[in-house]
């Protein structure tokens, strides 16, 4: 019986390492958590430029949105942002429309601040919604680590949106123009034709996103 | 004479390794830090236009000192903006090494690296010369690098 309780103990212990290892592991690997193709997107509800809060399920008639993490400030974004409002331009109509969020701290980047921000959809005439992401809840639900970082969602039903590719807009950052593949274009085409995305993820490189002070 | 020629030039083609480059491929960065010689080798991925990349360099650099450190930049930026990246290395009076990386595809080059970096910048490896890495993406300060190495030296 002795034997048998410290057994037990032994077990249970081993189980609650093991346990404890995971968690360390699952918190240590930081900006890897977060969502992957194929998983359910998480939803949100944050202020836009306008004034009103707005979610996933904002626009009824959506079939899935472009949703864009980017900045006013960082270069690397600045280079893609007439791409992003091109991308609204062609596929707001068919269904898939942009959704952007800035995710930085305003401390760490006052460029980025809801005036600032006010101040670039109005100059550059955006056509989608352009939100703050002040509590970072839902940049860091996404996973998303950099500027500009696209995630493609499509919608399965009334409430439930699937992310269908994750990474970079096109294979040409610096120029437009040298653009060979254009990987957001084509995961959304696919999804119009009512196929899978071929290509489902492409890394880019960017900027970090400004985090704030834990 | 024409041995002695054809010696010239393969002592010359021989000589002509990385000491004299400017560009960096992606083959020759991988055997930068598999085969090392330093105890520690930190690879700092940055770009002239990456203003956290720029203002992290100095902090960097003065690690170079150490003997058992030898630390690289690998610039990212554009053909077109590489004398821009060389005003600012010799504008933060930079000592260490750059070079630029000779590699079209992000994706490629990204992955190589680090399967858990995301893409963004700035991204440095830390090497040691037992294999063992880590991989730091945002900006580091002195104090930051200092841990880091001394993880590395402390867990051998």
């Amino acid at each position: 019986m002795k034997d048998n309780m410290k057994n037990t103990f032994l077990t249970v212990t081993g189980v609650l390492v093991v346990i404890v290892v995971l968690f360390v592991n699952a918190m240590d690997s930081g900006q890897n958590s977060g969502k992957e193709v194929g998983d359910i997107a998480v939803d949100f509800n944050l202020m836009n430029v306008d004034e009103n809060m707005v979610s996933l399920g904002s626009k009824s008639s959506a079939k899935g949105y472009i949703l864009v993490f980017t900045c006013n400030t960082c270069p690397y974004a600045k280079m893609y942002e007439q791409r992003i409002i091109d991308l609204n331009k062609k596929y707001s109509d068919k269904g898939y429309s942009v959704i952007a969020i800035n995710p930085n701290d305003v401390n760490k980047q006052p460029g980025d601040s809801f005036e600032e921000m006010k101040k670039r959809y109005k100059e550059k005439g955006y056509s989608f919604p352009y939100l703050r992401d002040d509590t970072q809840e839902t940049t860091l639900a996404y996973g998303a680590s950099k500027t500009p970082h696209v995630y493609v969602l499509n919608k399965e039903s009334s409430d439930k949106f699937r992310i269908e590719y994750i990474g970079a807009i096109d294979d040409s950052p610096r120029e437009a123009s040298d653009v060979q593949e254009r990987y957001v274009e084509a995961a959304i085409d696919a999804l119009l034709a009512g196929e899978k995305p071929k290509v489902t993820g492409k890394r880019a490189i960017g900027c970090t996103i400004k985090w704030k002070d834990a | 004479m024409v041995i002695l020629l054809i010696g010239l030039i393969f002592g010359f083609n021989f000589n002509y390794d990385l000491e004299t480059k400017e560009k960096i491929t992606l083959k020759e960065l991988e055997g930068l830090y598999n085969n090392t010689s330093s105890e520690i080798t930190i690879i700092n991925f940055w770009a002239s236009w990456c203003g956290p990349c720029v203002k992290e360099m100095p902090v960097l650099d003065k690690f170079a000192a150490q003997k058992n450190v030898s630390l690289i930049f690998i610039s990212m930026d554009f053909e077109q903006d590489e004398d821009k990246a060389k005003k600012i290395l010799s504008k933060k009076g930079v000592t260490s090494r750059n070079y630029f990386i000779d590699e079209k595809d992000p994706d490629k080059l990204i992955r190589s690296v680090e399967e858990s970096w995301s893409g963004a910048i700035p991204a440095t490896l830390f090497v040691h010369k037992s294999g063992k890495r880590i991989f730091h993406e945002a900006e580091l300060n002195h104090e930051q690098i200092q841990n880091i190495i001394t993880q590395l030296m402390k867990n051998q």
